[in-house]
């Protein structure tokens, strides 16, 4: 009874590695070579590069370039964890299945951490790759929904910038929003 | 420019037609900043963000002259866009001075969605105020005055009885 529930698992994680392999070897394709803002290169297939609006439109303007592509406002770790969203993204244009998409894409921010998203948020936002940014503007704002405002600080890493004289009239102004409302 | 009020059950839009400043006698006073402290705390709420959006769908018409280091300013109110009213209202304010700054753009303030797990007795106040007050004429004063509004929710079903 247990052997045979166990044998599905099984074949289906040796199934999952292996459509990976078949992937990763068609890639002969055409690589593209980007260089991010502290000076790693990364070789980029150019399926995933064209997600990229921003190192699209530059190949627009010269399409038979082989250069390095600059990405002055983009580091490394930030940006190897875009490539990853975009390599799953490509995956759902060949068969779009917006439940799958969606769950892959909940997925994709759910382990990231509160620093991974707001590193990245720039970078999807400099590489005009939309989705990724809505996915991103959307975990962020959940994560900060109903937080109070220490937390919120300390998940953006924010210095209260605030005179006490400012934010006590800042709270003034605010006092109508806080009638009735119970401390939390 | 074209103005919908959608609560759960009805959607109606509203055309602009007439300029504002005289459509307040009713109940409902839009431009009351002055939070009137016998009323209900949804009222007092919706009075000021409404005041707040009139106010602010002037501003945001003067548009700044944009720098490249907006383009983090532009994240922040996309992010903040999708926060509740209520963080957008209690929480955001006071993270910082740049998130004060981003918290009054319009942008934030296109999708309001009022709380539907409203106390029944606000729900009430609100209702009555609305049924006196929240005529067509409102509606088109805060479509006139809010540019940037393009949804409004409130947590009543009760424009139906009317």
């Amino acid at each position: 009874m247990s052997s045979s529930a166990e044998n599905p698992t099984l074949t289906a994680e040796i199934t999952k590695p292996s459509t990976e392999i078949a992937t990763e070897t068609a890639q002969s394709a055409k690589k593209i070579t980007l260089k991010t803002s502290d000076d790693q290169i990364f070789e980029v297939e150019e399926s995933v590069a064209m997600e990229f609006a921003t190192v699209k439109s530059f190949f627009e303007d010269a399409p038979s370039s082989t250069d390095t592509v600059p990405l002055p406002n983009v580091p490394a770790k930030p940006f190897s964890q875009v490539i990853e969203f975009c390599k799953e993204q490509i995956k759902f244009k060949a068969n779009p299945d917006e439940t799958e998409k969606k769950r892959s894409n909940s997925e994709f921010v759910k382990e990231k951490t509160n620093e991974d998203l707001v590193e990245m948020i720039p970078v999807a936002n400099y590489l005009e790759i939309k989705d990724l940014l809505d996915v991103l503007n959307q975990a962020v704002a959940d994560r900060i929904q109903n937080r109070s405002v220490e937390y919120v600080r300390s998940f953006f890493g924010i210095d209260n910038d605030f005179t006490s004289e400012e934010e006590a009239l800042l709270r003034e102004e605010h006092a109508w929003a806080f009638e009735d409302v119970d401390e939390d | 420019m074209f103005f919908t009020l959608r609560t759960s059950a009805l959607n109606f839009p509203v055309h602009r037609l007439y300029h504002p400043h005289s459509v307040f006698s009713s109940g409902l006073t839009i431009l009351g900043i002055s939070a009137r402290r016998e009323s209900k705390y949804l009222i007092c709420k919706m009075d000021m963000v409404l005041f707040q959006l009139a106010y602010l769908g002037i501003s945001g018409v003067e548009m700044e002259e944009r720098k490249w280091e907006d383009l983090e300013f532009d994240c922040l109110v996309n992010v903040l866009g999708r926060v509740d009213m209520e963080s957008l209202l209690l929480y955001v304010p006071f993270v910082c001075k740049s998130w004060y700054k981003a918290s009054l753009n319009p942008s934030c303030w296109k999708h309001l969605v009022f709380p539907t797990d409203v106390d029944p007795e606000w729900d009430l106040t609100l209702i009555e105020k609305i049924q006196d007050g929240f005529s067509e004429e409102v509606l088109k004063y805060i479509a006139d005055e809010c540019p940037a509004l393009i949804s409004l929710s409130l947590p009543v079903d009760h424009f139906l009885n009317q």
